[in-house]
């Protein structure tokens, strides 16, 4: 659609609601998904959605209904259903009312390329056939996708809030395949000319033919050098815990640590949604703007995210990073607020040089179902996969069998010794979360290489 | 067949495509949850839309819209065929479709009472009750929620194909987090964790769980477990209980026998799996009193099916009969490849989505024996239960569980409680050893609604009957630090 359309839909309905506050979010998105493996596409797929999702308020009682039909009836019917929802409801004594509008700062934010939003299907598979091709040349079987998502993001409010985001997302990924081996790539832009399927398709060959014939090391305690894709599987399962919810909920490790030194001075986390080294998204769910988090900053702990709803619970002013996602839901508890742009700070060293101040340790290409097992700390267990090498006197030397790890990740930061001044942008349905039923990727982690003393791991696959 | 999936099937076959499938779906969803005795949130959805599967040009395309009307179908039939022409540019031989008779149905849902008859304010009220009652001293949350799904699904293809599907599902659970000193947080969960149990059933269901009656225990152990000693570690006898038994099946038997992941499908996402045709028939997967079953046809489970995403009819299959593998869960598409009939796997999650190989109803036969005789039959050893973590490695052989409680085992009788229990093992090793299996007074249908596969995501509903078993010499308590 567009700013003017949505708004103006949005609008009648917000006019048409009986409730004493309403609130509309919308996202539209035209996503385009090609899957290929076994180096043929197996699955070719186009979606045209729009998600609705509104709450009401009377009074304390709060209720929220969704739709996917965005005509001026199903925005009537939709806000007349919430409405009638939070009339059931009992009061609910923490909602502190619906945020009233702050400025936000929209120019020059970017996240959206025409060329991405528009193109074709046939584009898609000449790309994919650069990947496939690469890995046909060396006897290899390729594997991935090739995502292109043009989404826009609109709220407004009985309370004046009207904001509206519109975005592209380019995504290609590729597993590649030996008899005993595998690599990975991955490379994602809001534009679509920053995908280079030779880089991506060159990156997985390579990591496949190099860890061919992998060898078996004990499991135990190991220096490692983690590329960004390792470090997101991790970052992905310590965000949880950045939330204010979590604060509340007593799982957050930050918890009565802020100013001290908690991690190794060299890392810094942050969520900052202006940030157009990531995917920008300039206000949240509830059109509050985006304001920079720092979780760690040289190692001390810092703040976490608020929406309206903690941010009134626990004395604080929200962040913007309201997920308004309806819980429960079919994607398991989500800890709103959530932080959805994700940076750590650049180090200056460099992936190779990293390698070579290692004895003898481990290179991670990609941990994978990385699952929390302890709060305390942030304990993590999961795999490695597509590329795990022996390091050996400053060089990865050969492939080695996936090992389990079972790591805190905060004594896991607080050993990270160096870190690469490349940074990978690591783009939503990979580096963000799914929102609104799991439809619309968002967001983005940008993130380093690192290496780190004394990483455990705990196990080894067949 | 209607006249706007005869529209869509027309357009296509004049467009030039060999096959053509249209679901139409109109579906309406309501979550609820209470968070120590207030309303967190109540969210009614509704969902309505279709989605377009052709082949033209021997290969696959699909386009979807939440826009229902003449005009929408056809500019999505004429999107789906070009994705297909454009998907042949890289095609190496054309789909083929294993034959399937076409069927004209209509499946009525299996709820006695529907969910959305009750008032919200009785559901809201019975989650605030049992909340409430949970939140004895040393409980920081205490949480309840609840899940209604109402869909109707018309399926109608170019091979003749007309079914529609009623459905209903209802779900609810309780849980409780309690904090104890120096960080440590426990939680238990009623019936299970996440979000709880579900079916394809009425409000009876829920009813039927008690809720109230289960919500104080389960507050109970939770601060008990804060007091409990730490999971031993080493290598022992384990008996897993019902709940993380589902789980176990789930990780380690449902997604490495689905045909997509075998074929790589799933290689850049999820991964593949050992199960790889090679092994089929003659792999030892488990002990031979081991015999796990692929069965849609369980009345009120959770992945209960009539027909498929592809029309298929739902038939049970023994994925592994006498510990040995037989057979894979898959789709029109590749089960000719590995000499097999479709047996109704296909599912999408929505309409937006083009259909994949996805568990139904995933189970392990139960066995003969009592709860007693499992717990006696093992000297030194540990009894988990109440799923809390899970990681299994990209072929499906190297898994972690935690469980959220579990009692050392020893001489024969459950003694002191363990908190955070762990165990790890690869796949078949741990089915191998499995030398017990409660019988079917201890067995139950579990109903899991977050099963997460393919790009984009899809969330499938599933459900795994399950009665406790027991394991000989598996690692226990893995140590991080």
């Amino acid at each position: 659609m567009s700013r003017e359309q949505l708004h103006g839909l949005m609008n009648d309905a917000l006019k048409a609601s009986d409730a004493d506050q309403t609130e509309i979010v919308i996202m539209t998105s035209n996503s385009a998904l090609t899957w290929y493996a076994e180096n043929i596409i197996h699955q070719n797929v186009a979606d045209h959605t729009a998600q609705v999702q509104v709450r009401a308020a009377h009074g304390k009682k709060v209720g929220s209904a969704s739709t996917t039909d965005c005509s001026p009836e199903g925005l009537a019917l939709v806000v007349q259903q919430a409405s009638h929802a939070a009339r059931l409801m009992p009061d609910d004594p923490g909602f502190p009312g619906l945020p009233s509008p702050q400025p936000i700062a929209e120019a020059g934010i970017g996240g959206w390329v025409a060329a991405t939003a528009v193109s074709p299907p046939g584009e898609r598979v000449l790309v994919v056939k650069k990947v496939i091709e690469r890995a046909e040349h060396e006897g290899l079987r390729a594997a991935g996708t090739y995502q292109v998502q043009n989404s826009e993001l609109a709220v407004m409010s009985s309370m004046g809030v009207a904001a509206y985001h519109q975005y592209t997302v380019a995504a290609l990924k590729a597993v590649v395949m030996g008899d005993d081996s595998s690599g990975y790539g991955l490379m994602s832009s809001a534009d679509i000319a920053d995908i280079d399927p030779e880089a991506t398709g060159e990156q997985a060959v390579r990591t496949a033919v190099e860890t061919r014939h992998p060898t078996e090391v004990e499991p135990g305690a190991f220096e490692v050098v983690l590329s960004p894709f390792a470090v997101e599987e991790l970052m992905s399962n310590l965000v949880y815990a950045l939330s204010a919810r979590s604060v509340e909920q007593h799982t957050c490790f930050l918890e009565g640590h802020e100013g001290e030194q908690i991690v190794s001075p060299i890392v810094s986390l942050y969520d900052d949604g202006l940030d157009p080294a990531g995917m920008p998204v300039p206000f949240d769910f509830e059109g509050m703007p985006k304001r920079r988090v720092d979780f760690l900053t040289q190692g001390k702990g810092g703040n976490v995210v608020y929406d309206s709803y903690y941010a009134a619970k626990m004395g604080r002013t929200t962040t913007g990073h309201s997920l308004q996602q309806p819980e429960p839901n079919e994607i398991g508890p989500c800890p709103c607020p959530y932080p959805l742009n994700i940076f750590m700070g650049a180090g200056d060293s460099s992936e190779a040089d990293m390698v070579s101040h290692v004895e003898r340790g481990i290179y991670v290409t990609r941990f994978w179902y990385g699952s929390l097992v302890d709060p305390r700390g942030a304990v993590v267990t999961g795999m490695t996969r597509d590329g795990t090498y022996l390091i050996e006197n400053g060089h990865k030397t050969h492939g080695i069998q996936n090992l389990r790890f079972t790591q805190g990740l905060v004594d896991m930061l607080a050993h990270t010794v160096e870190i690469s001044r490349n940074r990978a942008v690591l783009a939503s349905p990979f580096g963000g979360v799914l929102v609104m039923a799991s439809s619309f990727g968002i967001g983005a982690m940008v993130l380093p290489s690192i290496r780190a003393e004394g990483f455990q791991f705990t196990g080894v696959t067949r | 067949m209607d006249k706007f999936t005869e529209r869509v099937i027309a357009a296509a076959r004049g467009l030039g495509a060999s096959y053509c499938d249209c679901r139409l779906i109109d579906a309406e969803r309501e979550d609820m949850s209470v968070v120590g005795g207030a309303p967190h949130a109540v969210v009614h959805a509704h969902q309505r839309g279709f989605g377009v599967r052709v082949i033209a040009n021997g290969a696959w395309g699909f386009s979807s819209s939440s826009v229902v009307s003449d005009a929408e179908a056809d500019h999505i039939v004429e999107e789906a065929v070009t994705i297909a022409h454009a998907s042949a540019l890289a095609k190496k031989k054309d789909v083929v479709l294993a034959p399937v008779a076409s069927s004209q149905d209509m499946i009525p849902h299996q709820a006695d009472v529907d969910p959305f008859t009750i008032p919200d304010s009785e559901k809201i009220g019975l989650l605030a009750e049992a909340t409430r009652a949970m939140m004895l001293p040393g409980v920081v949350l205490a949480r309840g929620q609840m899940q209604f799904l109402k869909e109707r699904k018309i399926f109608a293809s170019s091979e003749g194909s007309y079914i529609v599907q009623d459905r209903v599902q209802s779900g609810a659970g309780i849980s409780a987090m309690a904090a104890g000193d120096k960080g440590d947080v426990q939680i238990r969960s009623y019936p299970t964790s996440a979000s709880g149990d579900n079916a394809q059933s009425g409000w009876e269901f829920v009813q039927a769980m008690k809720l109230l009656d289960h919500a104080e225990p389960t507050a109970r152990e939770a601060l008990a477990l804060l007091s409990a000693k730490p999971c031993p570690s080493g290598v022992k006898d384990l008996v897993v209980g019902g709940q993380q038994l589902a789980l176990q099946i789930h990780e380690s038997c449902g997604h490495p026998t689905e045909l997509d992941r075998v074929m790589g499908m799933e290689a850049s996402f999820a991964g593949t799996s050992f199960l790889t045709p090679d092994k089929k028939g003659s792999f030892r997967y488990g002990s031979d009193i081991v015999n796990l079953t692929a069965d849609p046809t369980i009345p009120h489970a959770l992945g209960g099916l009539a027909y498929d995403d592809e029309g298929v009819r739902g038939r049970k299959v023994y994925l592994v009969w006498g510990g040995i593998f037989e057979h894979y869960l898959n789709s029109r598409a590749s089960a000719p490849v590995v000499g097999e009939e479709p047996m109704g796997a296909m599912r999408a999650d929505s309409f937006a989505r083009c259909p994949i190989v996805r568990m139904v109803s995933i189970n392990l036969e139960p066995g003969d024996l009592t709860f007693e005789q499992l717990i006696g039959g093992v000297e030194d050893g540990l009894y988990v239960d109440g799923i809390k973590s899970w990681s299994i490695d990209d072929r499906r052989l190297n898994f972690q569980f935690g469980s959220e409680i579990g009692w050392e085992i020893r001489g024969g009788k459950l003694q002191d409680m363990v908190k955070n229990p762990t165990y790890t093992g690869v796949t078949y090793e741990f089915w191998r050893s499995c030398d017990g299996i409660g019988g079917p007074e201890l067995y139950h249908v579990w109903g899991l609604d977050n099963c997460g596969k393919g790009e984009p995501m899809q969330t499938a509903h599933v459900s795994h009957g399950t009665s406790p078993a027991r394991f000989r010499h598996v690692q226990v308590g893995v140590l991080h630090e």
